[in-house]
């Protein structure tokens, strides 16, 4: 007698057939709001520059008067003024795939409209990048390195804000670690003793972008490991109005052609055919540039990474 | 001897198909994904090439002594007015503009200790993973997302960045900020072992660290300096 089995009856059966789950690998893939405590620049497009300058003024209560005798004569005032370039760049990446392998696509993933919405979530993704690379640089720094970090550190950044007269509201933009150990500390230290507004997953919350980690003490807290990891320490920063400034061209001025789109007036999502290799790229760019305008608007924290 | 000549009455054998003895072969090795012996590159995320920099107010303690507090303006273009190059490379004038009118000191690639010289740089590409520059104090590990600092040769860099004069020493006035800041830390480290006890190591590292603040403030004594004296006009009586 012979009973079937997997083996001998190999020659029908396939190989391997999809699972029918798809997950994402692993990726940070947060993003940022049109936050009030950052710049946003746009209708960049058409000055005859990638260079920009971004200004700010000692106006509206910068200088008080001084005081002068009845018959004193009032010396002219310097009005003071800051200022940084931003410059734009361009930003891109392309995937290209075979008509073949399109065709026996069974996870719908090598056509337009995927590769569209990877381009809405790669801008989101960068924009937030490139304002989590200027973290470590404000000149004001808490938190030790090697160390944990403590609800001191938030705490003391916020009080140095306050100090440097920054308008809120304040956003902090956090390596995981450093979220994480202050979480800790308050959990552990400090009890019900400090305010936490947790996100609680409302469609309001949403709006706020991924990475939203709350609202704690009136500082919006986001989380991202694109922040600086220097070997020692992971670094994050708190901000207000002033501190960052990016800017974004809209493609939409470009002269575009058939295979063309322009999303969310910010991305030049492109078709590219290539018929005689048989292949399809989709391409997409962005043109942006980000830089710090007023220091002080702004503090570095830091943590040991581990 | 005469030379033998073909006969014309003979076929022409053509090429030799088959040549004696075994056939050439090369070195070969297959691509077998997951079983592949071979080492594996670092995990580590890509970093951009990064400039080190220095405030001269940045300063902190750091392995037991008082040293500046780099801060790294990356080489991406769009960043801090970095412009992309034709040819790939980066374009930093303005970058640089921008940070040395905000008091920084960007630090020269090739500032280098005596003992790392041969360098050239201290910016290292890191082998087998695309787009990620470390410094050479910085390592990575085979198939590892392990990132360490070697505080050996990073102190010794840091250290020849002060002795050979590139960023200027700590001045007094933030020995004296980071004092008061320290001394802060340890009071309330202080409180805290007294109802968590997990914090004494962290009370007497802090303690540690405001005494070695303090003897610093001890040398650096000095009478304050003189500056133009300010008048107050009294009314006439």
């Amino acid at each position: 007698m012979t009973t079937v089995t997997t083996t001998t009856f190999a020659n029908q059966l396939v190989s391997e057939k999809h699972l029918g789950v798809l997950a994402l690998l692993l990726a940070d893939r947060g993003s940022l709001p049109n936050h009030p405590a950052l710049i946003e620049k746009t209708g960049l497009e058409g000055e005859g520059t990638t260079t920009f300058k971004g200004s700010a003024l000692g106006l509206m209560g910068y200088d008080l008067p001084t005081g002068y005798s009845e018959t004193g004569t009032v010396t002219s005032t310097a009005l003071s003024d800051a200022t940084a370039s931003l410059t734009i760049a361009r930003k891109a990446k392309l995937y290209n795939a075979k008509g073949l392998a399109r065709l026996v696509d069974s996870l719908g993933v090598l056509n337009s409209q995927a590769m569209a919405m990877d381009a809405v979530a790669t801008m989101n993704s960068f924009l937030l990048y490139q304002v989590a690379q200027l973290m470590d640089n404000f000149a004001t720094i808490k938190g030790s390195s090697g160390a944990d970090g403590t609800a001191a550190t938030f705490l003391d950044a916020r009080t140095a804000l306050k100090i440097a007269k920054v308008e809120g509201p304040y956003l902090s933009i956090e390596p995981p670690r450093l979220y994480g150990d202050i979480l800790d500390d308050v959990a552990f230290n400090a009890g019900g003793s400090i305010q936490w507004n947790a996100d609680c997953q409302e469609m309001l919350s949403v709006a706020k972008g991924l990475g939203y980690e709350g609202n704690h003490l009136g500082v919006d807290r986001y989380t991202t490991t694109h922040v600086l990891d220097d070997s020692t320490d992971v670094w994050g920063g708190m901000f207000g109005r002033g501190a960052i400034v990016y800017g974004i061209a809209s493609p939409g001025k470009l002269d575009l052609n058939a295979d063309q789109v322009v999303l969310l007036n910010r991305i030049l999502f492109d078709r590219i055919r290539d018929f005689a290799n048989d292949e399809q790229g989709w391409g997409m760019a962005i043109y942006a540039g980000a830089t710090e305008l007023l220091d002080l608007c702004g503090v570095s924290m830091r943590c040991g990474r581990s | 001897m005469a030379s033998k000549s073909a006969s014309p009455f003979q076929p022409d054998p053509g090429p030799q198909l088959l040549p004696p003895g075994p056939a050439a072969t090369k070195p070969f090795t297959p691509k077998v994904g997951g079983h592949e012996r071979r080492t594996p590159p670092p995990q580590i995320d890509r970093r951009p090439p990064m400039y080190q920099m220095v405030l001269p107010e940045r300063w902190g303690l750091d392995g037991g002594k008082l040293r500046p507090i780099p801060g790294t303006a990356k080489l991406v273009p769009g960043m801090s007015g970095v412009e992309a190059m034709r040819g790939g490379g980066v374009r930093v004038g303005t970058m640089l503009t921008h940070y040395r009118e905000r008091g920084w000191i960007p630090i020269p690639l090739d500032t280098l200790p005596p003992s790392q010289a041969h360098r050239g740089s201290y910016l290292c590409e890191v082998e087998g993973v695309e787009d990620t520059v470390v410094c050479y104090w910085q390592q990575v590990f085979p198939g590892s997302r392990e990132f360490r600092r070697n505080d050996e040769l990073y102190y010794e860099w840091l250290d020849y960045v002060v002795s050979s004069g590139v960023v200027p020493p700590c001045q007094d006035y933030v020995v004296a900020r980071l004092l008061e800041e320290k001394t802060a830390e340890h009071r309330k480290a202080v409180d805290r072992a007294r109802s968590h006890p997990s914090w004494g190591p962290i009370a007497e590292d802090l303690a540690a660290e405001v005494q070695l603040l303090r003897a610093e403030m001890k040398k650096r004594m000095r009478p304050a300096p003189q500056g133009k004296p300010v008048i107050i006009e009294e009314p006439s009586a």
